[in-house]
C-alpha cells in the first residue's frame, strides 16, 4: 500500500476515533435549559391562539400535596381562552387548556378578570363583554358559570370586569367581589344574592367608569380586597378617567350593605389613569398592606397601609426613560426573601434596545421605594421583539419546590400575549429542585 | 515466441559451424559442384528436356518418344510415368495403362503408388467401355480440336480446358457429337439411341519432375531443409519432390558437408551432383546417452539447443562444452576435446532428477510471481525444481489476490498447479470514501464546534446571572448542532469503516488445482539407439 494512502487511511481512521470520543453530548442542553433562569412558557397544546396566551395572569395557590410546585392561570384577551399551567419542582412547565360548556358558551368573549377565591382551591373569572362569571376547580378544571341572582341590565354593564374575592365580613367563606363598569356587587359568605353600594355611596364613592376611555382600559379594572384600613378589611376598586383624574375607591363590607369608607384622589391633575391598576403588598415589611396605584402611562404611586382616605401617596414611581405604559400592570412579590415585598411594575409599550412596545417590567425593592430607590432589575425578554408587549400581565406566583410548602417562594411572573415568563433567580435562591 | 527463437539459434549455429567450418577450410579442401561424369545421364536428361518441349506443344506421341528414349538412358521409373501420361493426354489409353504398369513394377513403393493404382482401374474400365455409335458425321474440313478449345462430351478436357459435365475419355477418335453440332444438310435424324452408360472421370495429371542427387563419394547423407528432421537418404537418390524451394545437406563422416538450395519443378529435371570435399579440419562428434531426446547444446545454452541425442555432426577442433538437458533428470555438461578430422564417440549418462517439480500455470497468472519459502522462485506461468518436502507457495500478482498453499512435494514428482488469479477490488473508491468521510466528519467537527460555543455561551450567561430563558434560541440551536455533530460522527464513522473496510477488502480468493504427475522412466529402443524414455502419468 503506498505511503499516501496509508496516510489518508490513518487520517481517516484517527478522525472516525478522535470524532467519536469527542461527540457532542446533545442532553447537556437540556439540563442547561433546566437551569435557565427563567423560564418561558407558551401556549398549551389545544389553546384557541398562540399569540393571545397570557394577556391577563392570575397565580393561584399551588396543591397542596405537592404534585406541582406552581400554577397560575392564564387568559387571552381577545377570545376564549383559559389555560391552567402547571410548575413542577424542576421549574418544568405543563400547560394544560381549559375547556367545557361554560366556557364554551361564552360565545368567544374573553376571560378578562380573574381572582382566587382563598382557601377554596376555586377561582372566580370575570367575561365582561359576554356579561358573565364563571368558576373555575382548579384541582378539576372544571369551569362553571356563576349566576348570580341580580337582573342583568343595561344601566350594569360590563358586569365582571373586575373580580375579586376575600373575606371582608369575618365570616366562614370568602366574599365574591364582582365590579362592573358602574357597580360594584358583593356576594357575602357564599351567598349568590349581592349586596351593592347605595346610590349615597356610590356619590361619595364614585366608580362609574367613563365610556371615553380605551376599550383595553374598560376590560379588566383594578379591584383588591384586603386590609387596607385601620378599622379592617375593605375594598378598593379603580376608576381611571377618561380627560379627568382618576381615583381609587374604598368601600367596607358588612353582612348587608356596601359602604363609600373614602377615596384616594390622583395626585396630580394629569393622572387620569391613576387607578387603573392597583396591587397590595406589604412593601416596608410592617406586616401591614400597602397599596400600589398605576397610574400608566406616567407614575406609580405607593400608599402605606393602613390607608387614610385623603391621604397623599408615600411614594411616587415616576416612569423611568422609554416608557410609554408605565404601571399597566402591577403586582406585589417579596421576591428577594428580604423584608417587605418587592413592586413589579409592568409596562408593556415601553422601548428596550430600540424595540418600540417590546416592554419591560421593572421590580422595586419594597423598603427603598418610600426613598424613590434605584429599581433594579428591569426585566425583559431575553430575546425582546417590538410589539411583543411583554409586561401585559404581572404577577407573584407561589413556588413550592417540595410538599409542605412551608415558606414558599414568590416569584416574578411576566406576561406577554404569547407567552408567560417564570423567574427563579432573583431570589437569593433558586427555588428550584435542580 | 522464445522457444522458436532459440531453435532458429541453434539452427543458425548448427549452420555456423558447419558453414563457418567450411569458410574456414577452403584452402585446404573446397567442395565442388562438378558436372557429372554420368553421360547416360546427360542424354536423359537432354530426352527429358526436349518430351517436356513436346509436352507442353500437345504433341504427346512425341513426348511419349522423347520419354521413353530418356528411360532407355536412364531407367528412371519417374521417365514411364511421364511416358504414360504422355500417352493418356494423347489418348492412347492402351499405351498409357502400359506404362503405369511398368511405372508401378519398376517402383512398387513410389509415393504415388496408390493414386496410379486407382488411375489404371479408371483406364481399364474406359477400354472396357464399347463406344457409342456415331450418330452423325462430322463435317468434312472441321477443325480438329485445338489444346484450350472446349472438349465435346466424353472427351477428356486439353489442359487447361473446363471439364464438361460427365465427361469421360473415350478411345481417341470415338467422340460423340456436341449438343448442337451442325448436321449434314438434308440428312435424317438418327432414331433415339439408347442412354449412354455413364463413364468414369480421369482426373487431370501432369508430368513429373525429376530429382537426382549424387555425391562423391555416393553414400552421404541427406538433410533436407533442417537436420533436426533426421535424415532424408543417401546419394545416390533419384526421385520428385514437391515443387518448391528447399535445402539441400550432405554430409559423410570425414567429408566437409555441404548445402544447396534447389527449387524442384514438374516439368524439370534436377541433376545435383556434388564431390565432397575431404575435410581434415573439422571434427566429427557423435553424441549419444541413456536418455533418447535429450536437448544437446553446444558451448552456449542460451542460443537454444542445437540438436538432440543421439547426436552426430562436425565441430571445430578445441575444446568444447556439451550440455543435456531432459525433464527429469540432473542436467549435466562435460567438456570434450574435438580433434581435427577424426571422429569421437560421446556416451553421456543422465541422472534421474532427484527433486520434484512445481509448475504454475493459467492465464491469470501471466506477469505474477511465485514466491517458494519466502524466496522468489520464477516469474509465473513457470516451473521450479525444489528439493522434496513440504513447500509455501505464494503467487502474487499486481491487483490481484494471492494464492497460498502449502503443498507436500515428492521426489520425482511434478506438480502443477493451474491458478486462477482473482481480481483485487479497486482501491479507488475506498479512497473517494475515505475522503468524504473526512468531509463529514469535518462537517461534523464544525457543527459540534457550534454546539460548543452555544453550549459555552449559555453556561456563562447563566454563571453571570444573565435572565436568558429555556426558550433562548441557542438551547434549540445548540442542541440540533450537537444531535448533528453526532450525527455526522456517526455517519462519518461509518462511512470512514466503510473506507477502512475498502482498503482491506478482498476480492474472491485466488484459486488453484493441483495436479500430481508421476516422472516416470522407461527402457526405449529406436531405429537409432536405445535409451530410457520419460513418461508422466496422471
Amino acid at each position: 500500500m503506498r505511503a499516501p494512502v496509508k496516510l489518508l487511511l490513518g487520517a481517516c481512521g484517527a478522525m472516525a476515533v478522535v470524532a467519536l470520543a469527542a461527540g457532542c453530548d446533545w442532553r447537556e442542553f437540556d439540563t442547561l435549559q433546566n437551569q435557565a433562569p427563567v423560564l418561558a412558557i407558551d401556549s398549551p397544546g389545544g389553546f384557541p391562539s398562540s399569540s393571545d396566551f397570557a394577556g391577563v395572569l392570575l397565580p393561584v395557590a399551588p396543591p397542596a400535596d405537592g404534585s406541582s410546585a406552581a400554577w397560575f392561570l392564564a387568559s387571552a384577551t381577545e377570545t376564549t381562552g383559559l389555560a391552567l399551567v402547571k410548575l413542577s419542582a424542576s421549574g418544568g412547565a405543563s400547560g394544560l387548556t381549559l375547556t367545557g360548556p361554560a366556557l364554551d358558551d361564552l360565545g368567544g368573549n374573553p376571560v378578562t378578570a380573574m381572582a382566587e377565591i382563598p382557601g377554596t382551591g376555586t377561582a372566580l373569572l370575570g367575561a365582561p363583554t359576554f356579561h358573565s362569571l364563571l368558576t373555575v376547580e382548579l384541582s378539576t378544571q372544571t369551569v362553571s358559570q356563576f349566576i348570580p341572582s341580580l337582573p342583568l341590565t343595561a344601566s350594569d354593564p360590563l358586569l365582571g370586569v373586575g373580580v375579586a374575592a376575600g373575606n371582608l365580613t369575618g365570616t366562614t367563606a370568602p366574599e365574591l367581589v364582582v365590579a362592573s363598569s358602574s357597580l360594584v356587587h358583593v356576594f357575602v359568605d357564599g351567598s349568590t344574592t349581592d349586596i351593592e353600594p347605595s346610590a349615597g355611596d356610590l356619590t361619595s364613592c364614585p366608580i362609574t367608569l367613563s365610556s371615553g376611555l380605551p376599550n383595553h382600559d374598560r376590560s379588566n379594572r383594578a379591584l383588591v380586597v384586603g386590609n387596607l384600613l385601620a378599622s379592617g378589611p375593605a375594598i378598593a376598586i379603580g376608576t381611571p378617567g377618561a380627560a379627568v383624574p382618576g381615583s381609587v375607591s374604598l368601600f367596607t363590607v358588612t353582612a348587608s350593605a356596601v359602604s363609600c369608607a373614602g377615596l384616594l384622589a390622583a395626585p396630580a391633575a394629569s393622572d387620569s389613569g391613576f387607578g387603573q391598576t392597583l396591587a397590595l403588598g406589604d412593601f416596608d415589611g410592617d406586616g401591614v398592606p400597602d397599596l400600589l396605584v398605576g397610574a400608566p402611562p406616567s407614575r406609580v404611586y405607593l400608599y402605606r397601609g393602613p390607608l387614610a382616605p385623603g391621604a397623599a401617596p408615600t411614594a411616587t414611581i415616576p416612569a423611568p426613560l422609554g416608557s410609554a405604559a408605565f404601571g399597566s400592570a402591577l403586582a406585589a412579590a417579596n421576591v428577594d426573601g428580604a423584608l417587605g415585598d418587592e413592586a413589579l411594575i409592568g409596562d408593556p409599550g415601553a422601548t428596550v434596545n430600540g424595540l418600540t412596545g417590546a416592554g419591560n417590567v421593572t421590580i422595586y425593592t419594597g423598603p427603598k421605594l418610600a426613598t424613590m430607590a434605584v429599581p433594579t432589575p428591569v426585566l425583559t425578554d431575553h430575546e425582546a421583539s417590538a410589539g411583543q408587549a411583554y409586561g401585559s400581565a404581572v404577577g407573584a406566583l407561589t413556588f413550592c419546590g417540595s410538599a409542605p410548602c412551608v415558606v414558599p417562594a414568590r416569584l416574578p411572573l411576566v406576561g406577554a400575549p404569547a407567552k408567560a415568563f417564570v423567574y427563579f433567580t432573583l431570589g437569593s435562591t433558586d427555588p428550584r429542585a435542580l | 515466441m522464445t522457444r522458436v527463437r532459440s531453435r532458429s539459434a541453434a539452427l543458425v549455429l548448427a549452420t555456423a559451424v558447419l558453414v563457418g567450418a567450411s569458410f574456414g577450410t577452403s584452402a585446404i579442401a573446397r567442395a565442388a559442384e562438378e558436372a557429372t561424369p554420368d553421360k547416360a545421364l546427360n542424354d536423359a536428361k537432354e530426352a527429358f528436356e526436349t518430351a517436356q518441349t513436346f509436352f507442353v506443344r500437345g504433341e504427346y506421341d512425341t513426348a511419349a518418344l522423347k520419354f521413353l528414349e530418356a528411360y532407355n538412358k536412364k531407367p528412371y521409373p519417374a521417365f514411364l510415368f511421364n511416358v504414360a501420361v504422355s500417352y493418356e493426354k494423347a489418348k492412347q489409353l492402351e499405351k498409357a495403362k502400359e506404362y503405369f504398369e511398368r511405372y508401378l513394377k519398376d517402383d512398387p513403393n513410389a509415393s504415388d503408388a496408390a493414386q496410379v493404382r486407382l488411375r489404371l482401374d479408371v483406364i481399364g474400365k474406359l477400354l472396357a467401355t464399347p463406344p457409342p455409335p456415331v450418330a452423325t458425321p462430322t463435317a468434312p474440313g472441321a477443325p480438329p480440336a485445338t489444346p484450350g478449345a472446349p472438349s465435346a462430351p466424353g472427351t477428356p478436357p486439353a489442359p487447361g480446358a473446363p471439364s464438361a459435365p460427365g465427361a469421360s475419355a473415350p478411345e481417341a477418335g470415338a467422340s460423340a457429337p456436341a449438343p448442337g453440332t451442325p448436321t449434314e444438310p438434308g440428312a435424317s435424324p438418327a432414331p433415339a439411341a439408347p442412354a449412354p452408360p455413364v463413364l468414369p472421370v480421369l482426373p487431370d495429371i501432369d508430368t513429373k519432375g525429376l530429382v537426382v542427387i549424387d555425391s562423391k563419394p555416393q553414400g552421404a547423407t541427406i538433410y533436407l531443409n533442417d537436420k533436426r528432421s533426421g535424415p532424408f537418404g543417401k546419394t545416390p537418390w533419384h526421385g520428385s519432390l514437391e515443387s518448391k524451394p528447399v535445402r539441400l545437406i550432405l554430409e559423410s563422416k570425414g567429408w566437409k558437408a555441404e548445402d544447396r538450395q534447389i527449387s524442384p519443378r514438374s516439368d524439370k529435371l534436377i541433376d545435383i551432383y556434388i564431390a565432397l570435399s575431404e575435410e581434415h579440419y573439422l571434427g566429427w562428434i557423435e553424441i549419444s546417452s541413456n536418455v533418447v531426446g535429450a536437448d544437446l547444446f553446444i558451448d552456449r545454452k542460451d542460443i537454444g539447443a542445437i540438436g538432440r541425442t543421439p547426436f552426430t555432426g562436425q565441430l571445430k577442433p578445441g575444446k568444447h562444452t556439451i550440455f543435456l538437458e531432459k525433464f527429469g533428470y540432473q542436467p549435466m555438461q562435460q567438456e570434450i576435446d574435438v580433434p581435427a578430422g577424426t571422429a569421437m564417440q560421446h556416451n553421456l549418462v543422465m541422472q534421474k532428477s532427484q527433486a520434484g517439480w512445481i509448475s504454475i500455470t493459467g492465464k491469470t497468472t501471466q506477469g505474477g510471481r511465485l514466491i517458494v519459502d519466502e524466496k522468489f522462485g520464477c516469474a509465473t506461468p513457470c516451473r521450479v525444481e525444489l528439493p522434496p518436502g513440504s513447500h509455501k507457495l505464494l503467487v502474487e500478482k499486481k491487483g490481484f489476490e494471492d494464492y497460498e498453499t502449502t503443498l507436500e512435494l515428492g521426489q520425482g514428482i511434478e506438480t502443477s498447479i493451474e491458478v486462477q488469479m482473482s481480481a483485487r477490488p479497486s482501491r479507488g473508491h475506498a479512497i473517494s470514501t475515505a475522503v468524504v468521510a473526512l468531509v463529514i466528519i469535518g462537517a461534523g467537527a464544525y457543527v459540534g464546534y457550534l454546539s460548543n460555543q452555544n453550549r459555552d455561551s449559555l453556561k456563562s450567561d447563566i454563571a453571570s446571572g444573565q435572565l436568558i430563558d429555556n426558550g433562548d434560541s441557542r438551547f434549540t440551536y445548540g442542541k440540533v448542532e450537537a444531535i448533528g455533530a453526532d450525527v455526522l460522527y456517526g455517519i462519518g464513522a461509518i462511512v470512514a469503516a466503510t473506507a477502512i473496510y475498502g482498503f482491506f477488502e478482498h476480492g474472491p480468493d485466488s484459486t488453484g488445482v493441483a495436479e500430481h504427475r508421476s516422472i516416470t522412466l522407461a527402457p526405449l529402443f529406436g531405429p537409432e539407439g536405445t535409451g530410457l524414455a520419460l513418461g508422466g502419468r496422471f
